[in-house]
């Protein structure tokens, strides 16, 4: 394999692990090259000045050589100002590492992940709900996965989805028409509600309630049976407050 | 050829953190060339250790007696409570901090990838001390990491729920350091939780 030299690349750390005595190997996700595998050398050590860079959730540029299946950092920067989650959108921030290191393959370039991904990070250091920055993720994860859920118009007769009307859900194939009392409430969505989600317009308990059903439906057939240890800690953080 | 017992010892020694096959091999020719007496002490303060050092019941730390020296001095203050990560964090504070109160050692932080939630921290043990009414103010001195963070948030919304007030140790510029040399990450730590004077 040739040498891959990655100068400067906007990366956010999704994980990292303890290497030999000193060094770490950290799973970045970059935005020209995807999620990527990089040992850093001698961070544990006292001045290393990368010890306070490498962290999750914050904007960084990323430079490596890559030889094999794993690069060697050989640089990391601030790209901007850091980035400060607590209480819930900390746990919410976990939440997206996880999707990301179970659903993304490495070396798999996907730029609109990143994108969403950071525009998530950075919406998670504002106001806006956690449930709706997290829905409006997924969703958009999904769809570049390759597992878009078409939210405006019907899977057999691809008329456009009417508010009025009620909807069946079949994973990996669509939305149906139907009477609402043909099928069970957990396959059961309202037309509005999905019109309201496929523009993002989660402004209502009942449409966040579709959004998680959907994309949960979804996500749960990626991701089968293991559980997400950061949706349990996000769920128990909640539980407490 | 294999040595045996030779062997057999260089590779028990690789299980010491730092230790590859070069450094187990010239621990194990330096015991048995020039220790032996050394490495005898050595090999009975392990297995003295391993069966005698447990928990303690209280704070979670290495303790050969039910409850460790800390926990049961009466001088000790048992309505402050600090919470660390590690034995060695709490050593560093007890050498640090003129700290007279009590100790929890999570033995780790959330770190929801690699699979720790809260009740492999120990939590569960926690809240129950929360619940008992002993404590009335806890500081948590977890690491300034986003798992240390994480760690701060869940333990700090569960003294919340049991109406006690909760501190975090300051992050921020060193002493002697120069704020034109700190980084981006600690310098915004330091202006975010700023103080008044």
């Amino acid at each position: 394999m040739d040498v891959e030299r990655v100068h400067q690349q906007p990366c956010f750390v999704l994980h990292q692990r303890p290497y030999k005595n000193t060094s770490l190997i950290v799973e970045v996700i970059s935005r020209d090259h995807g999620r990527v595998s990089l040992v850093a050398k001698a961070v544990k050590q006292q001045k290393s000045p990368l010890k306070s860079i490498l962290h999750s959730f914050q904007p960084l540029n990323v430079s490596w050589v890559r030889r094999s299946e794993m690069g060697t950092l050989t640089a990391a920067e601030f790209s901007e100002a850091p980035l400060l989650l607590t209480e819930d959108k900390l746990y919410a921030a976990f939440y997206l590492n996880e999707l990301l290191m179970r659903l993304l393959a490495q070396y798999d370039p996907m730029q609109e992940v990143f994108l969403s991904y950071e525009t998530a990070l950075h919406k998670l250091n504002g106001i806006e709900e956690t449930e709706v920055i997290l829905r409006v993720f997924e969703k958009e994860l999904l769809q570049a996965l390759g597992y878009e859920i078409r939210l405006s118009e019907e899977a057999d007769t691809h008329l456009p989805i009417a508010s009025e009307k009620h909807y069946q859900f079949t994973p990996e194939y669509g939305f149906t028409a139907v009477e609402r009392t043909e099928v069970s409430q957990q396959y059961l969505f309202k037309g509005e509600h999905l019109l309201a989600f496929n523009e993002n317009r989660l402004t209502e308990k009942d449409i966040l309630k579709t959004a998680h059903r959907v994309t949960y439906i979804n996500l749960k057939k990626l991701l089968g049976d293991r559980p997400l240890k950061s949706r349990e800690l996000l769920l128990a953080f909640k539980a407490i407050g | 050829m294999s040595n045996g017992l030779l062997d057999e010892l260089m590779d028990a020694l690789r299980c010491l953190p730092g230790v590859g096959a070069k450094s187990a091999q010239r621990m194990a020719f330096y015991i048995l060339e020039r220790d032996r007496i050394g490495a005898q002490k050595l090999s009975e303060k392990i297995a003295q250790a391993l069966e005698k050092i447990g928990h303690c019941r209280k704070c979670r730390n290495f303790s050969e007696v039910e409850l460790c020296h800390i926990c049961s001095n009466p001088k000790r203050d048992s309505r402050l409570l600090c919470i660390v990560e590690s034995p060695a964090d709490m050593l560093a504070v007890e050498q640090a901090a003129d700290y007279q109160g009590l100790y929890f050692v999570l033995m780790g932080k959330l770190s929801p990838l690699d699979g720790i939630g809260p009740e492999d921290i120990g939590l569960d043990m926690l809240e129950l001390r929360f619940a008992s009414d002993e404590v009335s103010e806890v500081i948590l001195a977890t690491n300034p990491t986003v798992e240390g963070e994480a760690t701060a948030h869940f333990i700090s919304s569960l003294a919340h729920k049991y109406q006690i007030s909760v501190t975090r140790i300051a992050h921020g510029v060193p002493l002697g350091g120069e704020l034109e040399y700190v980084d981006r990450g600690t310098l915004s730590r330091a202006f975010s939780g700023r103080l008044k004077l």
